[in-house]
């Protein structure tokens, strides 16, 4: 979720919203980004991740992979992307978007994740 | 819950994929009518929001600013009013802490056992947790209408079946 779309959502509900650890990076790509991007494994991509809390806990961690052909050089590469975010950048840079799919699964955290000390539903 | 999501541009080149993952007591996906079920299966037997029909939704009321923002707003919307109004969506996703006593009995809450007004639960181990359903005392009655209307084809609902239990194996081994 766009960090705006986040804020948007989270305030109504009377809840403080907030982002941090953005961190970006232009890396390889494993194999499966690469296959998710119909990119050749270790072809450049931009990675934007960041963390999103409510009332101060994290409630969401999130991980963008753009190529980097379409990614670097542009606003994609800072912390503060503009306005529309990095799909506004994206079409600027002549890839208009034309629908998105989204693959949704319930899991248990994992160990990796730490998520049994910091990751906690924001209230009850 | 994972959400994997893939953006396209017209050319049908994928330009973004994010992996996020959340953490809530419950998570309300809003989605537009009429919805329909998937004509083919994703690998794994993972079904996403274009497939259940998101795409065909009209214009959401409020937009996040810029054209491809609203562009995307207009295929589905995730709502996160599960942060406040716990009370309205969590009937099904209240927890109770309950103790397990020397010969293995635990208490339902009272409230839970008046709800599924039943004498007997099905507990279903999934190795690092358990989801306890209650027994309808008729359990044909309690059947009739609970697969009315359009389902998931029977290849779609194995697929999603044998991606849940190789999840569930992964975890088992702990992969």
């Amino acid at each position: 979720m766009a960090r705006r779309a986040f804020l948007a959502e989270a305030e109504p509900s009377g809840h403080e919203p907030g982002v941090d650890r953005i961190e970006i990076a232009n890396i390889c790509a494993d194999v499966e980004v690469a296959a998710r991007l119909h990119l050749d494994e270790g072809a450049r991509v931009v990675r934007r991740s960041r963390r999103y809390l409510v009332n101060g806990r994290p409630v969401e961690q999130a991980m963008s992979c753009i190529p980097a052909d379409i990614a670097a050089g542009t606003a994609i590469e800072q912390v503060n992307t503009g306005p529309g975010g990095i799909y506004a950048r994206i079409e600027e840079a002549g890839h208009t978007l034309s629908h998105f799919t989204e693959e949704v699964s319930a899991r248990m955290p994992t160990p990796r994740s730490g998520a049994s000390s910091t990751w906690r539903p924001a209230c009850r | 819950m994972v959400l994997v999501r893939t953006a396209f541009d017209t050319q049908g080149r994928p330009v973004e994929v994010c992996d996020t993952v959340k953490v809530a007591f419950s998570y309300v996906l809003e989605y537009r009518v009429p919805a329909t079920w998937p004509a083919r299966r994703r690998e794994g037997g993972v079904l996403n929001r274009t497939e259940l029909g998101a795409s065909a939704a009209p214009a959401a009321p409020a937009a996040p600013a810029g054209q491809a923002a609203r562009r995307r707003s207009s295929c589905y919307r995730v709502s996160y009013l599960c942060y406040g109004a716990y009370g309205l969506y969590d009937v099904s996703m209240t927890a109770v802490k309950a103790k397990v006593t020397r010969n293995g009995q635990v208490s339902l809450p009272a409230g839970m056992r008046h709800r599924w007004n039943t004498a007997s639960v099905l507990v279903i181990d999934r190795g690092d947790y358990a989801i306890v359903r209650p027994i309808p005392d008729d359990t044909v009655s309690a059947l009739q209408g609970a697969h009315a209307g359009p389902g998931p084809a029977s290849e779609v609902a194995r697929a999603a079946d044998r991606a849940a239990d190789h999840d569930h194996e992964l975890r088992r081994v702990g992969e």
